[in-house]
């Protein structure tokens, strides 16, 4: 390696944390919008339906809302700048370290959820396309599309409905314990899972149409290791992608499994300060869910500059 | 002449699609024989079945084949899945059209060189050592580090090059050429036919050159055989051919070459039929300026003169 590539790396890395700071600038401002425009007062919902309106405006005036709105966005963005996120209206405790409670909840889910579902939908979507038109293939890409259409709040219910309250093996909310971890885990990743059958099937049959395949046969390969070596390395590259981009959005919590679980991630958190009209909460939870997204969209590229040797940083 | 030393057989070779409703005949019984040193020109129109003759002469043919394909006295057609494997690339092998897609992207150029080796027996230093050889023959500069490059790092003229040295690799008996220029410039195709054509002669390769080109044949081949609809129309020596064409078919691809400003381009009217339902009798016929009552009823017999074969009603006649 010279110096002229690692130069070319950090030109790329440099000019994608640029845009990531555009990116989240715009986002934030966006969110300071939206977040202000559901009906709702986030002081009368603190002060509850029966305050004074005297209580109301003093509450306001603590949470400092009665400032003109661009005084809020400019404080709001100073904040930011200094990694400030704000104090929760709800809680009174800093935003970030509800955040940072819950984060960890929301990785773990998400990490395991996302190996699962590769672990078993990366060799079944090459097993269906080796097999293609077969009796084997018609299965599982039958199954994939099933789970792909299955609402995942169904899905949840059915296995809560099985295995916590007919079996009752499993808890059917709650965290704590690694079994506690387990129908959420099975909930998302049966969903990711079929997405990856079936990406997979469609890429590795795709790859196996190539005129470099009857290339490979021409030198006497045989065809097991035409698919091994030459077209899964093919086939796997748009899989890579589709798993970050997923992994990505799992980030920010799977909200709806997060809530039929009663999972305490950053998804449920979205959702309950939202109700709460807590808007610092809310504007930093989704700025930390935008930023981690950014970044394994960020990992993904850089990934891609090792699997496939086409692709270079520009 | 040189009957001893036969290379390859064909002998009623045929190739159908079968598409459901209707069977395309792609191949409907062709036979040649391959001598050594042979270079063998099939020449013909886009659709008259070349290209499918060329790929199910070293059975990668998605087609049902039927007939024989003698190669070094086996015969190709016997051979089981796990025979036919070993006997690719070491005794029978095929260059493709467009090297561009012909390599895998994302697999080195020694790595996929290095296979042919592997695959049939060598060790990995050996396959090494032979690869950068071979890059070296094919006349690839700087073949070390080429063994570490990507195919998008090559232009059109190096990955063909790359991929005649992969055919070559294991000196074959046969060496099939499908188009092998077809895809790149101009100034490249004479350089990969010279190359082509000075392997042939040093590494005494037999080879089959596919090609729509009557001029690119003429270059190197010392045989040539008249492909339309699926059937060889006319075969023989390339001098006698070119002296005196006997086929009308023949003689109408003639005039296809571009012979400087004087030479009178005229263009073949009509098109190849279609084979799932080729015309009656002679498949020329339609197209032909000699045609008679008999070359629509009756298919032609193949007439043997000398060393030429031509399968014509009228041949003699015009």
């Amino acid at each position: 390696m010279g110096v002229k590539p690692v130069l070319s790396a950090l030109k790329y890395f440099f000019y994608r944390i640029l845009t990531l700071a555009i990116t989240l600038i715009g986002l934030v401002t966006l969110i300071f919008i939206l977040i202000r425009s559901i009906p709702g007062d986030p002081a009368r919902v603190l002060a509850g339906m029966m305050a004074s309106e005297e209580d109301v405006n003093l509450i306001r005036e603590q949470l400092g809302l009665n400032q003109p709105i661009y005084v809020q966005y400019f404080i709001y963005l100073k904040n930011l700048f200094t990694l400030n996120l704000g104090v929760s209206f709800r809680t009174d405790s800093p935003v970030i370290s509800e955040i940072l409670a819950r984060l960890p909840n929301t990785l773990i889910l998400a990490v395991t959820s996302t190996c699962l579902a590769v672990a078993l939908g990366v060799p079944l979507g090459i097993l269906a396309a080796s097999k293609k038109g077969g009796k084997l293939d018609l299965f599982l890409s039958s199954l994939s599309i099933a789970g792909i259409s299955l609402p995942i709040y169904w899905l949840g219910l059915i296995l809560i409905l099985i295995f916590s309250v007919e079996l009752r093996i499993l808890p059917a909310g709650g965290s704590g314990t690694p079994m506690h971890l387990i129908l959420p885990t099975v909930t998302i990743a049966l969903y990711l899972m079929a997405f990856i059958v079936k990406i997979t099937k469609a890429s590795v049959v795709d790859s196996m149409e190539k005129n470099y395949v009857i290339t490979a046969k021409s030198k006497g390969l045989s065809e097991r290791t035409i698919l091994y070596k030459h077209v899964l390395r093919n086939a796997l590259i748009p899989v890579v992608t589709i798993v970050g981009l997923q992994f990505g959005a799992l980030l920010g919590g799977a909200v709806i499994t997060e809530t039929i679980f009663a999972w305490p991630g950053l998804g449920r958190l979205i959702v309950d300060s939202i109700n709460s009209r807590d808007y610092p909460m809310v504007q930093g939870s989704i700025f930390i869910f935008a930023l981690l997204y950014a970044l394994v969209n960020l990992a993904t590229d850089l990934l891609y500059t090792f699997i496939d040797p086409r692709v270079r940083l520009k | 002449m040189h009957q001893n030393n036969v290379v390859a057989e064909v002998k009623n070779l045929k190739v159908y699609y079968d598409m459901g409703d209707r069977t395309i005949r792609a191949v409907d019984g062709i036979d040649f024989t391959i001598r050594e040193g042979d270079c063998f020109a099939i020449v013909g129109e886009s659709g008259s079945g070349k290209s499918t003759l060329g790929l199910s002469l070293i059975r990668l043919c998605p087609g049902k084949v039927s007939g024989e394909i003698i190669v070094d006295g086996v015969d190709l057609m016997k051979l089981s899945d796990e025979e036919i494997r070993k006997f690719r690339c070491s005794k029978i092998s095929i260059i493709f059209q467009e090297p561009s897609s012909a390599l895998n992207p994302v697999m080195k150029i020694g790595e996929q060189l290095m296979e042919v080796f592997t695959v049939h027996g060598y060790s990995k230093s050996e396959a090494y050592e032979r690869s950068v050889k071979l890059l070296k023959t094919v006349g690839i500069p700087e073949a070390e580090k080429r063994m570490q490059s990507y195919p998008h790092q090559l232009s059109g003229g190096m990955k063909q090059r790359v991929i005649i040295a992969m055919a070559i690799a294991l000196n074959p008996r046969l060496v099939i050429a499908d188009e092998p220029t077809s895809a790149l410039d101009v100034t490249i195709q004479a350089q990969i036919l010279n190359l082509l054509k000075n392997l042939t002669k040093s590494y005494g390769l037999s080879t089959i050159l596919i090609t729509h080109d009557m001029g690119v044949a003429a270059e190197i081949c010392n045989r040539i055989g008249i492909m339309y609809a699926g059937k060889m129309v006319e075969v023989g020596e390339l001098e006698s051919i070119f002296s005196n064409p006997m086929h009308p078919y023949t003689r109408a691809l003639m005039t296809c070459i571009p012979r400087g400003l004087k030479g009178l381009l005229k263009p073949l009217p009509g098109h190849v039929p279609d084979l799932s339902n080729p015309p009656e009798g002679c498949r020329f016929h339609p197209r032909c300026p000699y045609a008679k009552d008999v070359c629509k009823k009756e298919e032609p017999k193949p007439l043997h003169l000398d060393d030429r074969l031509v399968l014509c009603h009228r041949v003699g006649e015009i």
